[in-house]
C-alpha cells in the first residue's frame, strides 16, 4: 500500500501577474493536511493544478503513488473535490445533480447516498441555490463518500460558515480519515480550523511553499520573540517582524534564536505563523 | 465519445434555462415572406452563444474538470452540445418552412421571392448545414483558445464564426446568380430537382459532421490553461 495519498513535486504555473513556483508537499494516507495561505497566495491555483483543472507548466503530481497526468481518469475516480460552497448550477435540484454526478462514477452507491442525505438532513428536491453554505459542503461530502473516494480535496470549505457549521465540518473531516485509508487536503485562510483538526500543514505565500510537514513540528521549530527594539541581528534572522512604539515582535526559526534583544520567546500559533510569513521583512514599522 | 455524450447531456440538464427555448422560436421567422432564409438560419448563434455564456457564468468547467474526464472530453462535450442545439434549430426551421408552404405567401407560393434567391428546399438546408459546419470550425477553436473563454473572447468567436460561415453561403449564392441551372435547383420544388437537392442535403450533412469533429480537435489543441 502506498504511503502517500498525494505527492506534489515542483509544481509550477505562470500567469501574467502571478506564478506558482516549485510547490512541493506530501500528504500521507489517513491524515488531514491544512493548506494555508493568505488570499491570493496560490492555494486555489495549486489545488486546481493538482486536479488538472488548470494545466500546470511544470512539476508532477502523484496520487497513491501513480502519476496523475498518465492516469488522470482512473485516479480522478478516487478523488473527491469541492470548491468553496458549490456556486455552480444554482437551479439544479440536489438529486438531479447527484444523478448526473453518479453517471461518471462506476461505483456510485445510491443506497449510501440516500443514507448520507438522511444523516445530513438534505432534501433531494431542494435546489442547490436554496441550500445554506454548510449544507452545500455537506452535499459535496455526501457525493464524495458515495463513490468511495479515497482522497478528499476541499478548496476553502469553511469560508462563509458560522462557527457552529465550521465545527461540524471539521468533525466530518476527522470522521472521514478515522478508518486510516482516506485522506483530506483542505485549503483555507481560517487558521483556527487547522488548530482543531489538521495533522499536517503546508504554508504557502506568494506562490511558494514556506513550510510543509507535521503541524506540531512546524510550530515547534519556530518562535515568536519580542522586546523593546529589534537589533540588526533580529532583523536579519526574522522571517517577519513588526515594530511599534511599544516594542517589536518577530517570528524566527528556533535554530536562529538571537542572543540579544529578545525579552521573551513563545511558540507561535498558525495564525501568527501565517501573519509573519506573509509580512516578511518588507515591513518593519507599524502602520499605526 | 461516451464521456462527451455524458457531458453534453449534463449541459442539457444543468445549463439549459427554459427561457432559451424562446430563442429557438426565431426559426419561425421563415413564415415571413421575403425574409432572407439564411439570416434566419444564422440566428442559431443566439441560443448557442447564450448557452455558452451560461456555462461560463456558472463556471461549469471547474466542476466538470474535477470529474473523471479529460480536458478533451470537456471540449468535445461542449462541441456536441452546440451541434445538437444547431440540429434542433434547423429541424424546427424545416418544420416551420414545411408549414409555411401551405399558406398563401409561403414557400410553395409563386408570389414569394426570397431576397437572396433561395427557398427552404432540401438543397437550401444542405447549404445551411455546411454553413453550420464552418461556423463550428471557427467558433470552437477561437472560443477555447488559451483556456476557458472570457466574455470578450466568446463575443469575438461568435462574430468571427458568423462572418466566416457566410463565406460558403456567398459562394452558393454567387453560383445561383451566375448559373441559372443552379438557381433552379435551389429555388424549386418537385420531382425534377429533388434528387439534386437530396444529394446536396447529404453532402451538407457530411460537411457539417466532418467540420464539427475537426472543430473539436482544433479546439483541444487551442486550449491551454
Amino acid at each position: 500500500m502506498c504511503d502517500y495519498a498525494l505527492e506534489v513535486e515542483s509544481l509550477s504555473k505562470n500567469f501574467e501577474n502571478f506564478a506558482l513556483k516549485d510547490v512541493s508537499f506530501k500528504l500521507p494516507v489517513g491524515y488531514i493536511m491544512g493548506f494555508v495561505g493568505r488570499n491570493g497566495a496560490g492555494k486555489s491555483t495549486t489545488v486546481k493544478s493538482i486536479l488538472n483543472i488548470i494545466e500546470p507548466d511544470g512539476g508532477s503530481v502523484k496520487v497513491f503513488g501513480e502519476d496523475m497526468a498518465a492516469n488522470e481518469i482512473r485516479l480522478k475516480k478516487t478523488i473527491a473535490y469541492s470548491s468553496g460552497t458549490f456556486e455552480s448550477f444554482p437551479s439544479a435540484e440536489t438529486d438531479k445533480f447527484a444523478r448526473i454526478y453518479a453517471s461518471f462514477y462506476d461505483n456510485f452507491d445510491f443506497g449510501r447516498y440516500e443514507n448520507l442525505k438522511k444523516r445530513f438532513d438534505l432534501n433531494g428536491k431542494k435546489k442547490l441555490k436554496t441550500l445554506s453554505a454548510g449544507m452545500r459542503v455537506k452535499f459535496s461530502v455526501a457525493l464524495a463518500l458515495s463513490h468511495e473516494a479515497k482522497l478528499f480535496i476541499f478548496d476553502e470549505p469553511t469560508s462563509g460558515l458560522d462557527p457552529v457549521a465550521r465545527d461540524e465540518m471539521l468533525d466530518l473531516f476527522r470522521e472521514i480519515v478515522e478508518g486510516g485509508d482516506k485522506s483530506v487536503l483542505f485549503s483555507t485562510h481560517i487558521t483556527s480550523d487547522l488548530d482543531k483538526c489538521a495533522d499536517y500543514l503546508t504554508v504557502i505565500d506568494d506562490g511558494k511553499v514556506y513550510a510543509s510537514g507535521v503541524k506540531d513540528e512546524i510550530i515547534a521549530s519556530h518562535a515568536v520573540i519580542g522586546g523593546k527594539t529589534a537589533t540588526d541581528e533580529i532583523k536579519r534572522v526574522a522571517i517577519g517582524y513588526k515594530q511599534t512604539s511599544l516594542g517589536y515582535t518577530a517570528l524566527v526559526k528556533k535554530s536562529d534564536l538571537p542572543k540579544d534583544g529578545c525579552e521573551y520567546s513563545n511558540p507561535p500559533d498558525i495564525e501568527q505563523l501565517l501573519l509573519y510569513v506573509s509580512k516578511g521583512n518588507k515591513n518593519g514599522e507599524s502602520a499605526l | 465519445m461516451k464521456t462527451a455524450i455524458k457531458l453534453a447531456r449534463a449541459h442539457f440538464e444543468l445549463n439549459f434555462p427554459k427561457p432559451i427555448i424562446l430563442m429557438f422560436l426565431m426559426s419561425a421567422i421563415v413564415f415571413a415572406p421575403n425574409y432572407p432564409r439564411i439570416v434566419v438560419a444564422c440566428f442559431v448563434v443566439m441560443p448557442v452563444a447564450s448557452l455558452f455564456g451560461f456555462i461560463r457564468e456558472h463556471r461549469t468547467d471547474d466542476v466538470f474538470s474535477a470529474l473523471p474526464v479529460r480536458r478533451a472530453d470537456l471540449i468535445n462535450g461542449q462541441t456536441l452540445f452546440a451541434a445538437v442545439i444547431e440540429m434542433i434549430y434547423v429541424a424546427l426551421m424545416a418544420v416551420f418552412a414545411l408549414f409555411s408552404a401551405f399558406i398563401p405567401f409561403g414557400e410553395g407560393s409563386t408570389i414569394i421571392k426570397t431576397a437572396v434567391g433561395m427557398k427552404c428546399t432540401p438543397g437550401f438546408f444542405g447549404v445551411v448545414l455546411s454553413v453550420y459546419g464552418v461556423l463550428n470550425l471557427v467558433l470552437m477553436p477561437v472560443y477555447f483558445k488559451g483556456g476557458n473563454a472570457t466574455a470578450s473572447r466568446a463575443f469575438v468567436s461568435a462574430v468571427l464564426a458568423v462572418l466566416c460561415a457566410l463565406v460558403p453561403y456567398a459562394l452558393f449564392e454567387t453560383l445561383s446568380v451566375i448559373f441559372p441551372a443552379v438557381s433552379a435547383v435551389f429555388n424549386s420544388f418537385g420531382a425534377p430537382v429533388i434528387g439534386w437537392q437530396l444529394l446536396i442535403l447529404a453532402m451538407g450533412s457530411a460537411v457539417f459532421v466532418a467540420l464539427t469533429f475537426l472543430s473539436a480537435k482544433l479546439a483541444v489543441c487551442a486550449y491551454k490553461k
